[in-house]
C-alpha cells in the first residue's frame, strides 16, 4: 500500500452560515478516524472537502505534499487515492453491478487485478450482471464498496456507510472497513452512530465548526 | 469462474451509455429527426419541383442559335448586309463555333392530297453533309424535333429528310416500302419553271406540328429538308435566309447579335437563361428559408440537449466524484452527442428518401407524371454544412455543459 499523508489546517467553509470554522486534521496510513456530530453540524461538508469534491474558503489543505487550491481540478487524486462510500450508495442505476464496479478503471491507465478477490471478499459474484434496481440495500453497499476499492486507494472516506442497512449488513460493512484498515488503508468514517464510531481508533466530534477529539 | 479485468475504452463506454439512456435520448432523437427531416424534405421538394419543371428545357443543348438572315438571298451576303458581314466575320473567328445558312420555302403538296386533306409543306434547304436543326451536336432535340431514324445528313441533291407524319402518310398511301421511301416535290429550274422531282427519303425526324381541321378541311403541316444545291442557280421566291449557329459560346453569339441588331429566335439558350433566372430566385428564397430553419433547429436542439443533460446530472456527479476528469466527461458526452446526432440525421435522410419515393409513386399512379427526385449540389452542401456544424457544435455545447455540473449538488443526499 502506498503512503498517504493528509493535513488540514484551519479549514473554513461558509454557506449562509459558517459550517466549518477551524478544522484541523491529520490522516496517514495508520488512521482509522470516525467523525461524529449532530445533523447539520457540517460532517458531510467536511467529507466533501476531504474528498476533494468541494472547495473550502480558507485554510491549508496538503494532500501528499500537494497544496490543494481552487484553481485546479484534483480528479486524479480522487481517482487514484480516494475511495468513496456513500450512505445512499450513488450507484448509476442504468449500469449493471459489474459496469458500476469497473467505472473508475475507465479513467486511468492503471491496471486493476483485484476484481476477483474483491468480488469473493464482498460475496457479490451472483450480482455482477444484474442492474442496481433489483438489489437490496446491503447488496448495493457491497457493490459500492467494490467500486471504491477497485483502484486500490490509500484512503477510504465513508459517509454514514451503514445508515441505510440492517444489523447484519451493517456488521458486514464494518468488518470490511476493519479489514481494509488492517491492510494499511486510512479510513475516515462520518457517522452519528456511536456503535460505528467505536470501531475506529480515533473519534472526533464536529461541534460549532471545530473538530474535537473524543475520549 | 475466472474474472478478467478489462479496461473499458471510453468510446465504447459512450456507446454503452447511449444504449443505456435510450429513453432519455428518444425525445432528443425525435426532435433531431423531425428537424432534419423538415430541412432535407424542404430541400428535396423545392429542388425536385424546379428540376421537374425545367428538366425538358435543360435536356436541350444550349449550343443552338437560329438567326434571321438577310432578306435577299440572290445578292452576295457580304454585299447585302454590313451587319451580317460583321457577324460572319466574328463567328469565323470564334472557337468551338460552326454555322451555316439555310433557306425556307412554303408550298402545298397537291399531288399527295386525297379527299379534303391539304398538305402544307415547309421546305428547308440545308448544305450537304451538315446537320439539320432537327438534331444538334449532342443528340438531344432542338425545340420539339428530334432525329428518329435513317441518315442525319443529306449527301446529295436527290436526297430528302422528312418528318414522321409525312413519312407515315407516304407509307399509308402504299407506294413506298420501308427500304425505299420516295417523295416527289416541285422544284424550281434555272429557266424559272417548276418541275416535279423525285427524292430518296434518307432520314426521318419527329414532327414539328401535326394535323388540324379548319373550314371543313383537314390539314397537315409537314417539314422537308433538301439539299441547298437545288436552289443555287435558280430564281427562287424564297423570302428569307436563316443562319444556324452551333456554339459553345452562345452567350457571346447572342451578345453580338444584340449589338448588331440582328434578330434571333428560340435559342434554347434563352429558355434556359430564363429557367436559370427562376432557379436563382428559388436559391435565394431557399437560402433565406434555410437560415431561418437553421436557427430554429439550433434553438430546438439546444433545449433538447439541455433536457437530455438534466436526466444525466446524477451520473455526471457520481463519475466526477469517483475521479472522472472534466476532459473525460467532455469526451464521453461529445461522443454521445455525435452518435445521437449522426444516427438521427441518417434516419432523417432515410425517411425523406422513402417519402420522396412514395410521392414519386403517387405522381406516377394518380397523375401519370414522371416526377424525378432531385437534390442540387447547393442543397447537399447546405444540408451537410448544417448537419456537420450543428452536430459538432451542439455535441461540444452538450459536452461542456456536462462539466458545469456541481458534484456535491447532484449526488444523492439522504
Amino acid at each position: 500500500m502506498e503512503d498517504i499523508c493528509i493535513d488540514l489546517k484551519d479549514i473554513k467553509k461558509s454557506y449562509t452560515r459558517t459550517v466549518l470554522s477551524a478544522v484541523n486534521l491529520h490522516i496517514d496510513n495508520n488512521s482509522y478516524i470516525a467523525i461524529t456530530g449532530k445533523s447539520g453540524s457540517g460532517k458531510s461538508t467536511l467529507m466533501n472537502i476531504l474528498g476533494l469534491v468541494e472547495h473550502f474558503d480558507e485554510g491549508t489543505y496538503i494532500f501528499n505534499d500537494t497544496e490543494i487550491n481552487k484553481k485546479k481540478d484534483f480528479s486524479n487524486f480522487r481517482l487514484n487515492s480516494i475511495g468513496f462510500i456513500f450512505q445512499s450508495f450513488n450507484l448509476i442505476p442504468t449500469l449493471t453491478c459489474m459496469e458500476n464496479i469497473l467505472l473508475p478503471t475507465l479513467y486511468t491507465d492503471k491496471e486493476s487485478s483485484i476484481l476477483e478477490p474483491l468480488v469473493s471478499l464482498l460475496d457479490i459474484k451472483p450480482l455482477l450482471d444484474t442492474t442496481i434496481n433489483v438489489l437490496s440495500g446491503g447488496e448495493k453497499q457491497r457493490v459500492a464498496i467494490a467500486r471504491a476499492l477497485i483502484l486500490n486507494p490509500q484512503l477510504i472516506i465513508a459517509d454514514e456507510p451503514t445508515g441505510n442497512l440492517d444489523e447484519e449488513n451493517k456488521n458486514i460493512v464494518l468488518n470490511l472497513l476493519d479489514h481494509e484498515h488492517r491492510k494499511g488503508r486510512a479510513v475516515v468514517v462520518i457517522t452519528h452512530d456511536m456503535e460505528v464510531a467505536k470501531r475506529s481508533s480515533l473519534i472526533y466530534e464536529l461541534k460549532d465548526g471545530v473538530l474535537c477529539e473524543k475520549a | 469462474m475466472v474474472f478478467c479485468v478489462r479496461k473499458h475504452r471510453k468510446s465504447s463506454h459512450a456507446f454503452l451509455m447511449v444504449k443505456k439512456n435510450i429513453k432519455s435520448y428518444l425525445l432528443l432523437s425525435v426532435t433531431i429527426i423531425m428537424s432534419f427531416s423538415f430541412l432535407l424534405g424542404f430541400f428535396v421538394f423545392i429542388d425536385s419541383e424546379i428540376y421537374n419543371k425545367h428538366k425538358i428545357t435543360f435536356s436541350i443543348s444550349p449550343k443552338v442559335v437560329v438567326l434571321i438572315g438577310p432578306t435577299d438571298i440572290k445578292s452576295n451576303l457580304n454585299e447585302t448586309n454590313n451587319n451580317f458581314n460583321l457577324l460572319i466575320h466574328q463567328l469565323e473567328k470564334m472557337d468551338d463555333t460552326d454555322f451555316y445558312m439555310f433557306y425556307e420555302k412554303q408550298f402545298q403538296l397537291n399531288h399527295y392530297q386525297s379527299g379534303n386533306l391539304i398538305i402544307n409543306s415547309n421546305v428547308y434547304y440545308i448544305p450537304n453533309n451538315t446537320q439539320g436543326f432537327y438534331e444538334n451536336h449532342d443528340g438531344s432535340g432542338f425545340i420539339s424535333t428530334r432525329y428518329l431514324k435513317g441518315s442525319k445528313v443529306i449527301e446529295s441533291s436527290n436526297q430528302a429528310i422528312i418528318d414522321e407524319n409525312l413519312y407515315n402518310l407516304l407509307r399509308a398511301q402504299g407506294k413506298n416500302t420501308d427500304e425505299s421511301v420516295k417523295i416527289t416535290i416541285p422544284v424550281a429550274e434555272e429557266n424559272g419553271g417548276t418541275v416535279l422531282k423525285e427524292f430518296q427519303v434518307v432520314g426521318v425526324v419527329s414532327a414539328f406540328a401535326g394535323y388540324y381541321t379548319a373550314n371543313d378541311s383537314r390539314s397537315l403541316d409537314s417539314h422537308i429538308f433538301l439539299s441547298q444545291d437545288l436552289i443555287k442557280n435558280t430564281d427562287s421566291d424564297i423570302k428569307q435566309s436563316r443562319i444556324l449557329v452551333f456554339s459553345d459560346r452562345v452567350s457571346e453569339v447572342v451578345s453580338i447579335c444584340d449589338i448588331l441588331n440582328i434578330e434571333y429566335f428560340y435559342p434554347p439558350y434563352m429558355i434556359q437563361r430564363q429557367a436559370l433566372s427562376e432557379i436563382q430566385n428559388q436559391v435565394f428564397i431557399k437560402g433565406i428559408t434555410s437560415i431561418i430553419l437553421f436557427f430554429l433547429l439550433a434553438i430546438n436542439l439546444y433545449s433538447s440537449f439541455k433536457n437530455a443533460l438534466n436526466d444525466r446530472k446524477f451520473e455526471i456527479g457520481v463519475k466526477r466524484a469517483i475521479g472522472a476528469g472534466k476532459k473525460d466527461i467532455v469526451y464521453q458526452f461529445f461522443i454521445e452527442g455525435m452518435i445521437v446526432m449522426v444516427s438521427s440525421i441518417i434516419v432523417s435522410a432515410i425517411i425523406i428518401l422513402n417519402l420522396s419515393l412514395i410521392y414519386k409513386l403517387i405522381q406516377r399512379v394518380a397523375f401519370g407524371v414522371q416526377w424525378t427526385i432531385y437534390l442540387s449540389s447547393y442543397s447537399v452542401i447546405m444540408f451537410l454544412f448544417s448537419a456537420f456544424f450543428l452536430s459538432v457544435s451542439f455535441s461540444l455545447i452538450f459536452a461542456f455543459q456536462s462539466t458545469q455540473i456541481e458534484i456535491v449538488k447532484h449526488l444523492k443526499q439522504e
